[in-house]
Formats: structure tokens, sequence, C-alpha cells
């Protein structure tokens, strides 16, 4: 090494040095307004999305964002949205899918915990009328769509928010397809969305198409398939395990089994799907009555981490269902939260919930934990109140934060 | 000197009083006296003795039986003695010592009576009839009828006048014990009309804001020549407003001191108005077919029959006159509108039958501007600013009446048929935000009333009406292609056509319903005397539904097809007492409120099952009104309001709204305190001045909650209602120049403890303007053209104060939906004149002259600038 070479290397440390320095310094100068902590973890961001009703007008959503679970819902710090909106995250973003105007809006989050708004698209040019349904995030660059009212899925680009394409149902689905009939979303390892479907319409026989039904939608492909069972009561809730298995709570909507002819021979129950055969799979079929009470009318109460799962389940007897007539009442009856094992299909724990006028309506998975929301009964004369719970790991709920209005998502954004 | 002269003025006032009291007639001369159960002879001899004087008289000539008490001071002599006479006309002749008493010629009396009419053979109603140089006079009633009693025989000057027409003079003759018969004819005095346009209140409308009820009359006449709709009309009124979602034949949410829908029910005529054929609401009912609109503030009388939480508004339809005539109007306008109504009346004279007729015809394209975002296929949005493409609107409707009066057995007997169809587009959903290109409504209504009244004896009067109205309404929706807002239709990105899948734009539906309403509306009148009067009344109404959607197939169950009923039936019983100098007035009612409900429900196993139930509720009130002058009076007023639950609430629609059987009536505790100053008098320039506080404490509101795809009805809410209510008008004194303003602050707060408003109490119910104000000026001409026309230029401005559409406490301000603050004006200008003896006038009118975008609800954009012509012919 010449001398020549030799300062060119102490100037080039020095360069550094001094840059690390003015880069520290700049760091340091910035430490309260930077979201990156101190060991570079970013600062969470969580949305909460609370629906509201008043009188003359359309139910309006308040989206919160909160650093802790455990902060404060404060509506009067939250952004307020058109009529009967939902929100999803997706990839750091907060899209607001828009019921009133029947736009997506996407949003970010900036380091005050505010919502920028970054883009929009329209979906009334393909004869979407409202209620913005299903919801389904694929990759970047695919999205699905299943909005009320179309017997089409929409399949979007949330990267540039564009529509794709259009997928439409298969020909031979039941009539009483629609968005009323459809609960959970989820989305395998390789990209398919696994769509709930009962045949449950609101009203009674012959309106009904009694079993339960799973739809697959390839939203790369186009392809829809369709596993069917008419003996399992309908189900709407699904979910996946950590090894890509689908499974699917048929465990009777609204008592949906009295409409079968014979309702004794009607299996509610715990299954999974056979993707390859199209077939629910008869070598796991645990039947909900086993495993502690009839199931639960609300979508979005079957959750799974890893091997495990957690339902909830109204804690009522046959006759006690049976006399309910308005699907509503169902939220006044009292639940009970089961967590078993996916393996050997046992419920372990069985952790009843019953808080005067609230229901344990749904069940989230946030940061590898399970969430419940407990909102006051849909009619209350007490109140719309929430409360967000958290199970622990000795199998107890916490509670962390109440909000007014009905929580309906939580999700961490960052 | 100064004292000298001081003295001097004394003694000459003295001295001139002295002078004076010496030459003052005998007759006048002062006497004070005290008669004490004296005959006419004996206090004349006193009176000779007092005034020193000789009264000559002739015994036969004195007034037989009569026997005087009474004390007199410091009374001119002439006057006490011809009192002493009473009422026989006497002549008295006096020199400086005597007095001669003649007794005059009696006599005889005699009667007039008579019609008073205009050149159109119309009756000309609370119109002054007198005789010239005597206190005898009358006033006529509704039908021109007048009656004066007891005139002097002999030879009289008749004078009839009435704001609006030339003073007519007409000599008559009076012979005793006759009843004379005089018809006399008016002339309209044309510079006069906009005179009576800015007076405003007839005699009808006076006895009712002069009543101790809280009611606000709103006259047509003004409107009628202009062409502002009935909505906007009402919406210059205090504490109305009126939320539109677009042109003519949009819907319109009326409320009156915050309350509004089914809180404020509306009549026609004391009928509901859906069961008189306009179905499409208060604001598109044509105003050249009303006299007049009643709006009653939070307590309603007991002969409506009616259920209203938040007060009620009654229109009152023309009234019918003696003779042959009627009016036709048309109104062209911007947007493709064509407004067209039509009057006839056919009374004859000495004839007891009479035919009312009357009928609309409405259509506009509504074709306005509004400011839009186009996507394109992917869904990229592009601002644009197009023409609304698919808002048709087609009303059509009529009545005919058919009666019989004056005869033993009925003063009135009335029968009523009417038919309306609606036809209309729909543009988009209700918030604007979704185009339609082909949904369409249509909705038909037929039926018909018999009406009889009679009273007897001035003490008892009945009026009884019954009814069926037939209300139809069907539902397109069976579109396959998507529309955008420039009425192309829509495009995948390969250019082909998206279809549909059979959905619809609303959800796919071909849906008919039809709702009967039959009705009994009975009202009895009891007067104790003139001042104490009992009321009852009796109100059944029952409505059944039923229909079909043809989508459903045959093989399933359509719940539109049960058949579901409801029956109310509400009485009511009055007290009034007016007091004798007619400074005050008071009402009191108690009202029962029955309601029978027979449903039809699908049970669990889908199998139909009878569901019934009876509720029973009691409320009242009380009204009461005090004049502190002649021109300044306060009225207060409560009523514990009660309203069943409505069809649609207890059965829901049948597809997405679920049936409530269990819902609980609302109940509201209303106030109204008000004072009203009007300084009406002839030459004076005009002053109206009414303050008005209110108070409305509503529990057990009905709201509808749910999902997209599920709703139903149910109590959950408290709120209150308080505010103020200005209104001012001015009128010059020669009638030319008039403003009028009117504001309204309302405080309209939820005060829920409990339920799922709890969390926002203390806040204003959202989407409702709480502060709004309008005002009108005009100005007017006369002999413009000719010695018999007139001209009026005017304006009308309104300001509606912006409000949140959410809750106010919820939500960051940057991120709050806001219905913005408006601001609108229209102005225009009326010719009148006459045409052979017929009146005829024209209008032209620019409504929103700024073109201010304007929003009532949500994003719904109503109309730009518009320009109306329109033309009104009376004959």
């Amino acid at each position: 090494m010449t001398i020549k070479e030799v300062f060119q290397l102490r100037r080039k440390i020095s360069y550094f040095l001094v840059s690390l320095f003015a880069v520290s310094l700049l760091t340091n100068c910035s430490e309260d307004d930077d979201p990156e902590l101190g060991d570079g973890t970013e600062t969470p961001a969580y949305i909460v999305q609370n629906t509201v009703q008043a009188p003359d007008a359309p139910r309006t959503i308040y989206l919160n964002v909160l650093s802790d679970l455990t902060d404060e819902i404060d509506l009067a710090d939250a952004f307020e949205f058109n009529g009967a909106s939902r929100v999803r995250v997706f990839n750091g973003k907060v899209y607001v899918f828009d019921s009133e105007r029947v736009l997506i809006i996407k949003h970010s989050i900036n380091e005050n915990n505010v919502l920028v708004e970054e883009d929009r698209f329209s979906l009334t040019q393909l004869g979407v009328g409202g209620f913005l349904g299903i919801i389904a995030f694929v990759n970047e660059e695919y999205a699905l769509l299943l909005p009320g009212g179309l017997r089409q899925f929409v399949i979007w680009n949330p990267t540039t928010m564009e529509v794709r394409n259009m997928i439409d149902f298969p020909a031979d689905s039941p009539d009483n397809f629609s968005i009323s009939n459809i609960g959970t979303v989820s989305v395998s390892p390789d990209g398919e969305v696994f769509i709930g479907v009962s045949g449950f319409g609101f009203g009674a026989p012959p309106n009904n198409t009694p079993g339960a039904r799973v739809m697959i939608v390839d939203p790369v492909t186009g392809s829809v398939d369709i596993v069917f069972n008419e003996n399992i009561a309908a189900g709407t809730e699904g979910a996946f395990d950590g090894q890509g298995n689908y499974y699917f709570s048929a465990n009777g909507y609204f008592g949906f089994a009295r409409y079968f002819a014979d309702p004794a021979e009607v299996e509610q129950t715990m299954t999974r799907i056979n993707r390859g055969e199209l077939s629910f799979d008869s070598e796991f079929n645990i039947p909900v009555t086993s495993i502690g009470g009839l199931g639960r009318p609300q979508s979005l109460t079957f959750e799974i981490i890893g091997n495990e799962f957690l339902i909830g389940v109204l804690d009522l007897t046959e006759d006690e269902l049976g006399a309910l007539v308005n699907p509503f009442d169902l939220a006044t009856g009292p639940i009970k939260l089961l967590r078993g094992n996916l393996q050997n299909g046992e419920a372990a724990v069985e952790v009843p919930f019953s808080d005067g006028n609230k229901s344990m309506t749904d069940l989230f998975v946030v940061d590898g934990s399970f969430y419940g929301v407990a909102r006051d009964f849909f009619d209350s004369s007490v109140g719309s109140e929430s409360e967000i719970y958290r199970f622990t790991e000795s199998n107890t709920l916490e509670l962390m934060t109440t909000g007014v209005g009905w929580v309906e998502y939580i999700e961490r954004v960052r | 000197m100064n004292r000298i002269s001081g003295h001097s003025v004394l003694l000459l006032l003295l001295f001139g009083w002295i002078q004076i009291q010496a030459q003052q007639p005998l007759l006048e001369k002062k006497i004070s006296i005290e008669f004490r159960n004296e005959s006419v002879g004996e206090a004349l001899d006193r009176l000779m003795n007092e005034a020193n004087c000789t009264i000559n008289f002739r015994s036969a000539d004195l007034p037989p039986d009569r026997q005087i008490s009474k004390v007199y001071v410091a009374t001119a002599l002439g006057k006490i003695i011809r009192e002493l006479w009473g009422d026989h006309q006497i002549i008295l002749r006096a020199t400086r010592t005597d007095i001669t008493v003649k007794v005059a010629p009696k006599k005889g009396k005699g009667n007039l009576q008579g019609y008073l009419k205009d050149e159109n053979n119309q009756p000309v109603p609370f119109a002054t009839v007198a005789i010239k140089g005597t206190s005898r006079g009358s006033v006529t009633d509704e039908s021109g009828y007048f009656e004066i009693q007891e005139i002097i025989e002999g030879g009289h000057t008749l004078v009839a006048s009435s704001t609006g027409y030339l003073s007519k003079k007409q000599e008559i003759t009076i012979r005793p014990n006759e009843t004379v018969t005089e018809n006399i004819i008016l002339s309209t005095d044309v510079k006069q009309l906009d005179e009576v346009i800015v007076e405003g209140q007839s005699q009808k409308v006076q006895e009712l804001i002069q009543s101790a009820q809280a009611i606000t009359v709103v006259e047509t006449r003004i409107a009628k020549v202009q062409t502002a709709d009935l909505g906007e009309v009402m919406s210059r009124t205090q504490g109305v407003n009126i939320q539109r979602s677009g042109g003519l034949g949009s819907s319109a949410q009326f409320s009156l001191n915050g309350l509004s829908g089914n809180q404020v029910r509306l009549f026609l005529d004391g009928i509901p108005l859906v069961a008189m054929g306009y179905l499409n609401g208060l604001a598109n009912v044509p105003v050249n077919l009303i006299e007049r609109v009643e709006i009653y503030r939070g307590v309603v009388p007991i002969r409506f029959g009616a259920d209203a939480l938040g007060g009620a508004v009654n229109i009152v339809s023309n009234e019918a006159f003696e003779g042959t005539g009627g009016d036709i109007s048309y109104q062209k306008g911007s947007f493709g509108t064509h407004r067209f109504a039509a009057n006839l009346n056919h009374r004859p004279k000495g004839k007891s039958y009479f035919i009312n007729a009357s009928g609309f015809l409405d259509r506009a394209k509504n074709n306005f501007k509004i400011d839009v975002e186009i996507p394109d296929a992917r869904g990229r949005l592009t601002p644009q600013t197009v023409e609304r493409f698919h808002d048709d609107y087609l009303a059509r409707g009529g009545n005919l009446e058919l009666g019989i009066r004056n005869r033993k057995w009925a003063d009135n007997l009335i029968i009523r048929g009417f038919f309306s169809r609606i036809d209309q587009d729909l543009q988009h959903n209700f918030a604007m935000t979704v185009p339609y290109g082909e949904v369409t409504t249509g909705r038909t209504s037929f039926g018909g009333l018999l009406k009889w009244d009679k009273s007897w004896n001035d003490k008892w009067s009945l009026e009884n009406t019954a009814g069926i109205a037939r209300n139809g309404q069907e539902v397109l929706d069976t579109a396959t292609v998507i529309y955008t807002w420039d009425g192309e239709l829509s495009r995948d990105l390969d250019g082909n056509l998206i279809r549909r899948n059979g959905r619809g734009e609303r959800g796919a539906s071909d849906i008919k319903f039809r709702d009967i309403r039959t009705y009994n509306r009975f009202y009895l009148e009891y007067a104790i005397n003139q001042y104490h009067k009992l009321r009852f009344s009796s109100a059944p109404t029952h409505e059944e539904r039923a229909g079909e959607n043809a989508l459903i197939p045959d093989d399933q169950l359509d719940r539109l097809e049960l058949e579901n009923s409801l029956f109310n039936v509400i009485n009511g019983v009055e007290y009034e007492y007016a007091s004798p100098n007619e400074r005050s007035s008071l009402q009191g009612f108690a009202k029962n409120y029955n309601q029978y409900l027979a449903a039809e429900l699908f049970d669990a196993a889908g199998v139909v099952t009878q569901n019934n139930r009876r509720t029973s509720n009691y409320g009242g009130g009380v009204s009461f009104r005090h004049n502190l002058t002649r021109k300044w009076n306060i009225k207060a007023s409560y009523e514990r309001a009660i309203r069943l639950p409505g069809f649609f609430e207890v059965f829901g629609d049948g597809l997405f709204v679920a049936e409530r059987l269990d819902l609980r009536p609302e109940r509201s505790h209303n106030a109204n305190l008000s004072t009203n100053f009007n300084n009406a008098s002839a030459g004076r320039a005009l002053i109206r001045l009414e303050v008005n506080l209110f108070l409305r404490q509503v529990q057990d509101f009905i709201q509808l909650l749910g999902t997209n795809d599920f709703s139903f009805h149910t109590n959950i809410e408290d709120v209150a209602s308080r505010g103020v209510e200005l209104t001012s008008s001015w009128t010059s004194k020669n009638r030319r120049l008039t403003m009028k303003t009117s504001g309204t602050y309302i405080s309209y707060v939820n005060v829920s403890n409990t339920g799922i408003y709890a969390a926002f109490k203390g806040d204003r119910l959202p989407n409702r303007p709480y502060f709004f104000a309008s005002y009108s000026g005009g100005y007017s001409f006369k002999d413009v053209l000719s010695k018999n026309d007139g001209l009026s230029v005017f304006i009308n401005t309104r300001f509606v104060n912006q409000f949140f559409r959410a809750w106010e406490s919820a939500g960051r301000r940057d991120s709050k939906q806001v219905i913005p603050t408006q601001f609108t004006q229209n102005g225009g200008v009326t010719y009148y004149t006459t045409l052979t003896g017929k009146r005829l006038s024209f209008t032209a009118e620019i409504q929103n002259i700024s073109n201010a975008k304007v929003f009532d609800f949500f994003g719904v954009q109503r109309p730009g600038r518009a320009f109306n012509f329109k033309s009104i012919f009376n004959f």
C-alpha cells in the first residue's frame, strides 16, 4: 500500500466516520418523530373499525389508529367514512371499501397515525350497487371482491388500484347465492380464495337450498370450484391451519338444520376440505355438539392459529334455539368459546362469555393471538359499546379496551 | 301696568264666560239630577224646576209604563228629555225659556238580505255591507250572503266594500215588516290585487290565527301566481324545513320544529293525504289546487283523528262558490317542466246541487346538470358535468265532487272520487353515487269518500266522512346492462357490454304492492251556549296490504303475499271556552289511541301463522289564547302526543325490512309559547311580528336498524327539540312594498340515557338543519300599460346553515361529512290584467338565480338555475 493509498484510505474512513456521525446526529435529532424505535422496531399501528348508527342517516364508520390495542378508542379522534363501509388492511395499507360511493380507497398511515389517502377507483361501471361484501387480498397484484347483488367476482390490483377482470359464478350455482349467504373468506398458501357459502337465504324454505358449500376461486386463472355436501348443515366459517388445510365450521346458521327433511340426520360439524377431490374430508368430521354446543349464527367466529382453533358457539339447547324466529335474536343468546386442537379435534378449553347485554360476535387473529369483540345486542336498549378481549395463554379473557359503537374489524397495519 | 293688564284680562274672561252662559241654548243647559223610579211625567216636572223652564207636551204622547231611575251629572237638558222617551223618536223645539216636545210619527222597520258577488258571479266572502248614515251593517259569510235586520223604513244607501274590489253604493228602499232581497255585484279592483296579496290574510285565516291553537296558516294566493312548488312555498314558513332529493317529483322530507316523516301527519281537507290520491308527498301537490295550508305545531285538534307526534299539516283545497267558474294555470320551465292545473266550479243559483272538478298534469324531464365522476373500464375516475338522463316524471290526477246542500236532512252531502297516477324514472341511488338507466316506479291511487254534515238549532252540528282509497305501486328493475352517468352503456376492457346477470340496477325486482285504506271520520259539536262548546270525534282507519314479487318462482314463498292488516281507532273529546269579550279562549282535549294488528308470519318451519295484537294509549292537551291588547296576543299550548307505529314499521316491506309486531308508540311532550303582534289597520303601514318558543320531548322514537341485507324498526331513542321561531313582515302604507322574514333555530338534541345513542347524548341529531331563514320581498306598480292592470316584482331567498351528516361529537373535524351552507335566491315579475272582465296573470321567474350548487341530502345535487313561465286565467 502506497502512502497515497493510505491517505486515500484514511480520507475515506474519515468521510465514513463523519457520515456516520451525521447520520447518527440526524437520527437522534428526529427521534421523537421517527416511527423507528431505537432497536429498529416500527411503532405498531392498529386499525379499529367502529360502526355507529344515527337517526335518519345510514350507518357511519369510524377508523381509529391505535399504537396499542389497550389504547382508548376515542371516536372524537377517529376518521369518519360514509355509510356501511368496510375496512381491510393489506401490506401496510388501509383499504376503505366505501359502499355508498362504491369506491375502494387506499390509505397509508403517516408517522402521526393519520390516514393519508393515496389512491381510489370505482366499481360502479361494473354494476356494483353498494355493499362491497367479500374481500380477499391474494398478493400485491391480485385481490378479489364479491359485491352484494353481483354474481361475479371482481379481480383488482391493490397496487395500481385498477380493475383487472371479472370472474362469473359457475353456471350451476344456486340462484339464491348472494352476499347474505357468504361468510368468511380465506386465502390459501397457493393463492386460492376459499369462501364459505351456505344455501340459506333470508326467510324459509323453499327460498333456501340446504347444504354446505365452499367456493374455491383462483383469481389468476379465473377457475371456480364448488365443494358441496347436502347432508351438512349450512355453515359459513372457515380458516386455514399452519399446513394449508382448510377447515370449515358447518355449524348450523340460524338453526338451519330445522329446514332439512330430517333434522336429526343433519350433520352440524367442523370438517375439512379435501381440495383435490373437491369434497368434505370424511376423515375429519367433528360434530359441533360433541365439542360443546350449537353453532353460532354470526360469521367470523371461527379462527385458527397453527393447529389451534377457536370457535364460538351458542350456549343454547335445541329447544331454545328452535324457539328463535328473528335472526337477530341470536345475538341475545349466551355464548361460549371453545379452544381446541385440530390434530385430535377436541375442545380442550371452554371459556363461557356472558356479559349481560353483550355478545361475543367476532373473533380475530392479531399478532398471533386470538382476539374477540363483544358488542351490545343489536337492538339493545342498553347501549352500543364494544369490548375487545384477548385470549391469554392461560386461556382467560383479558379486556384490552372498550369503545363506543360496534367494533367490526381489528388489524395491525405496521 | 302689567298687573292692571292682568286683572283686565281676567275680567274680560269672566265677562265672556258669563255671556256664553247667558247665550247658551236652553236644550244645551247642563243639569245635574237624580231620578229614583219616577214616571216620565214626574221626571219632567222635576226637570222644569231644576232648569227653571217650561216643558210643553201632550200627556197622550208620554211613553206608557216607563219608570226612570238614573243619575245625570252636568248633562244637556235636551239629552235628558230624549232619554226619557227611550226608543220613541221625539222632536224638541226650544225658546229661551220654553221647550216643546212632539212625538215623531212612528216608523216601521224592515230587513235586508242578499248575496255579494263579483263580476264572475263568484261570492265575495267576509265583505262589509252597511246602511249609510246608520249603525246598521253586516259581514258576508263564505257564500257571500249577508243579512241586516231592523232597518228603519224608507230610502237608504247601501255601501258594500271588500279588499280587492271597488266599493259600491246601491240605493235601496226598506218597507216595514218586510225583508228586502238585494244582490250586489262588486267589480274587481285590479289595482288592489297586489294589495290583496300584500295584506294576505282572509277572514278564515284570521279566525284560525286568533284561535287558541298553535297554528300557522300559509295562504297560496301569491304562490298560485308564482312558479315555486308547494315544498318551496312551505319552506319559507318558520319552523318548516323541506329537504329535497332532486327536481319535480323527487322525494322530500318535511320537518316541523325538528320532527319529521311520520311524526308529522299530512291531510287534505282533514283526510290523510295518502288516502286522497297524493302519493308523492306534500311537496309535489299542485299549488293551484290549494286554497291554503294549515300547520298545527305539535298540538293537533281532535277533528283530524290523528296520532301525530310533532304536529299536522292540513291542505285545504280550493273552496266552492256560488255560480259557475274556475281557473286554468299552465307553467313551463327549465328541465322539461310542464305543469297544468284546472278547477271548475258549478253551483247554480237557486239550486241545491253543485259540482266541483279539478285536475292536474305534471311532467318534467329533470335533466338538470350535476357534477359527477365517471369511471373508465378500470375504475379510474374523471370529473365531469353531465345532464341527468333518466329522471322523467309524469303525474296526473283529478277529483270530481258532486253535492247537495241545504236540505232538511243535510246541510251538505258530498260524494267525491279521485284518481291519480305517477310514473317516475329513478336516476340514481339515494346518495347519487350509482347511476341507473332503466329502473322505474309507478304508483296508482283511486278512491272516494262520502261526506255529510248537518246542524240543528244552532246547538248541534255533526260531520261524518267515510272513504276508501286504493294505492298501488310497481317497481320494475330488470335491466341487464349497466349505465354510466353520461347515459352510455358500460363496457369492459375489450369493449364488450358488461351484463348484469339479471340482477337489475337496484336488486332485480318486479314488485307490485297494493294498499287498501278504509276510514271514517266522525265529528260532533255541541254548543252549550255562546261561550262553551263540547266536541267529540272518532276516527277508525283500516289498512291492509298485499303484493307479489314476480321474480320469485311460484313454488317459493313470497313474503309480499302475506296478508297483514292494521286497524287504528282514535277517539277524542274537546272542550272550548271563549270569553264574552272575546279576549281569551281555551281548549282542552283528551285522546284515546287504539291499535289492532293482524299479521301473517312465516314461522321457522315456513308455515304461515296468524299473530294478533292490541294496544291502547291515552293523550291529551290544552291550548290557551289571550289578547293583551287589540293588536297583541299570547298563546300557550301543550299536548301529550302519541304516534302509533305505522304499517311499514310494524309489518316491514316484505323484502329487506322485517316485521316488528311489538313496537311501542312514540310519545312526546309538546309545548308552545308564542306572542303575535299585528297592527293591521287601514291607512297605515302593516307590521306583523310573531315569536314562538317550542319544546318537543320525544320518547321511544322508532328507528330503522339493520345491516345491508336485513333490517327492522325498533324503539330506541329519546330526543329533545327546543327552539325559537321568528316571523316579521312589513307592508308600506300604500301597500306597494312588502318585506317578510322568518328564521328558525332548533336545538334538536339526543337525550337518550340508554340505548345505542346514549354515547352521543347531548349531540344534535345528525343530518337535520338546525338554523334556517328566509326572506321575501316585493314591490307593485299600478296602471302600467292600462288603467286596469298591475305589475309586481318579487324575490325570495332562503338560507340553510351547514350541518353534519353524522353525530357531531364523533370523528375528527377534518374528516367530518358536512352538508354545506346553502343560500338560494328566486326572483321574478308578475303582470296582472283583465280580459273581458276575466282576470289574467303572467309570471316569469328565475329560480336559484346564482346557480348555486345545492344539496339537501348527502351528495344529492338539486337543480341549478331554472327559468319558469306561468299563466293563470280565471273565468
